[in-house]
């Protein structure tokens, strides 16, 4: 079988984390970041992991290309768990900074997830240089078996003989 | 004892991560071993997204790219 010239690819692997917090503005983060993930901007990643000092978590966050972080209100909860784990390079939005109020309600309008995910897709797309890797990442996950190096995946189709 | 784990399903990169920490190691003098670790769930278990990643002594330090030998000797001493 021939090996297939892969994983010098991979080269822009850019994270959404979201606060997913227990509020309309929070849950909104988690649609948001989702939507990224499956339209391929953005991977979703866990910001728990990084506030639990995961160190492959932490790691990974300052080894993408971009980050964003997501936070549904003042209380910036997505910031002080960057801030804590000392990752300061990295897009930033908050939701009710947009407009949508924070309330106890998880009916959420589709107008401020679409709103939220239309400004979350310029913060990704912005001109703001990407941090720079000397080498970058070779993801290994589905988006290598189903071939989406837009994703972040490699060329390796998931057999791992690259 | 320092235990060196490279993460990574065996491409180029974690070749290179590979031979790099090796470098790193042996010019400190440090007592060590290297272990390459190629299987996905097991990289999963560290919580990377990226690879190549090291970790040292179980900690992973970087993921993703190949630092120089100076970087990875700071890592590691």
């Amino acid at each position: 079988m021939e090996k297939k010239e892969c994983c010098g690819c991979g080269d822009d692997v850019r994270l959404v984390l979201a606060c997913s917090g227990g509020s309309n503005v929070g849950q909104i983060t988690n649609e948001v970041a989702k939507t990224l993930d499956v339209d391929g901007q953005a991977r979703m990643y866990c910001l728990a992991g990084a506030g639990g000092h995961i160190s492959g978590m932490v790691a990974s966050i300052q080894g993408a290309k971009k980050v964003l972080v997501l936070d549904g209100c003042p209380v910036q909860c997505g910031k002080m768990v960057m801030d804590q784990a000392g990752i300061d390079d990295y897009e930033y939005l908050v939701v009710t900074e947009l407009g949508v109020e924070k309330a106890h309600d998880f009916r959420l309008d589709t107008n401020d997830v679409d709103r939220v995910t239309a400004a979350s897709r310029a913060k990704l797309n912005g001109d703001r240089e990407d941090k720079s890797n000397e080498q970058t990442a070779n993801s290994y996950t589905s988006a290598c078996a189903s071939g989406e190096r837009d994703r972040g995946g490699c060329c390796c189709g998931g057999d791992q003989a690259c | 004892m320092t235990k060196l784990q490279i993460l990574g399903t065996g491409c180029p990169k974690c070749k290179k991560l590979a031979e790099v920490t090796e470098e790193a190691a042996r010019s400190l003098g440090i007592e060590y071993e290297i272990e390459k670790v190629s299987d996905i769930q097991e990289i999963m278990k560290f919580g990377v997204m990226m690879t190549p990643a090291l970790a040292v002594d179980g900690i992973v330090k970087v993921a993703g790219k190949v630092p120089s030998t100076d970087e990875i000797k700071k890592m590691i001493a």
